[in-house]
């Protein structure tokens, strides 16, 4: 299995587990612009390194976020929310890729800074997971 | 020392994972929490306010988990410290032991998992 479908595989699990398990991932796609307004992103780094990040329309955002914490997210929380679960999911592949292929990782602290142009590795992908309040992109550059 | 009488510090910059341990301590009807959500502050309570038990994640903002189980145990070698992460890999259940944490908890923290941790080092306080 390659780290793209692995990352895949953990953060479909990670999501109907936590998040919504009506949820429907859709195909991942390429990622060829760079164009991409991102707020929420975090960096896995180490013996392996990967950009990570989520994107949507903010009331989308505000949804995901409600669904995942369990409570009414106010605007002002709502990033630090959901840079919780992209710590969570990108934990899980780090333990993952630590138990199953001896690959060590660690994290860097999520970031909520405005990204206008995505700083992209090689390989990038959009997965777009759809839920009953819209779609959310998750963004996964290696 | 009864769980109910422990003082306890949960550093985490995680809203949520704070929100979570509060109320699952809650539970245990322990109400002298402390509360910060980055390493150095944990270090500075910890040294100031001496918890019985300490709740650390490692990825934090400042200072990480791991460096600041380090300075805790440097200040109090018989020191509570419990890592509660995302990052549970191999390399990082290494270097928490190494540093002095007693044990390690996968986050989401589970109700059972936090509570039979707790016994425990209460048991071997005794």
């Amino acid at each position: 299995m390659s780290y793209r479908d692995l990352y895949i595989q953990e953060l479909n699990n990670c999501l109907l587990e936590n998040v919504a398990p009506d949820c429907s991932m859709k195909e991942a796609f390429d990622l060829t612009s760079t164009d991409i307004s991102c707020y929420i992103s975090q960096l896995i780094i180490g013996d392996y390194a990967a950009f990570t990040a989520v994107y949507s329309a903010p009331e989308v955002l505000n949804a995901f976020a409600t669904a995942y914490a369990g409570f009414d997210v106010t605007d002002d929380v709502r990033d630090e929310i959901i840079g919780d679960f992209l710590n969570l999911i990108n934990g899980k592949f780090a333990v993952a890729l630590s138990n199953s292929r001896s690959v060590e990782c660690t994290l860097s602290v999520p970031e909520f800074t405005l990204i206008d142009k995505v700083k992209l590795h090689e390989s990038s992908y959009v997965i777009p997971v759809e839920f009953s309040f819209g779609i959310v992109n998750f963004i996964f550059s290696e | 020392m009864e769980e109910k009488d422990l003082t306890i510090l949960i550093c985490d910059d995680s809203l949520l994972a704070r929100r979570s341990l509060k109320e699952n301590l809650a539970s245990l009807n322990i109400t002298s929490i402390l509360e910060v959500s980055d390493g150095q502050s944990a270090v500075d309570v910890f040294k100031e306010k001496h918890p019985d038990i300490v709740f650390l994640d490692i990825v934090m903002p400042v200072k990480d988990g791991i460096q600041a189980v380090r300075e805790m145990i440097e200040h109090d070698p018989a020191a509570s410290i419990v890592m509660v992460s995302s990052v549970g890999t191999q390399a990082n259940l290494r270097e928490a032991l190494k540093a002095g944490a007693k044990d390690f908890i996968q986050k989401p923290a589970e109700f059972e998992q936090l509570k039979n941790v707790i016994t425990t080092i209460v048991k071997n306080k005794v």
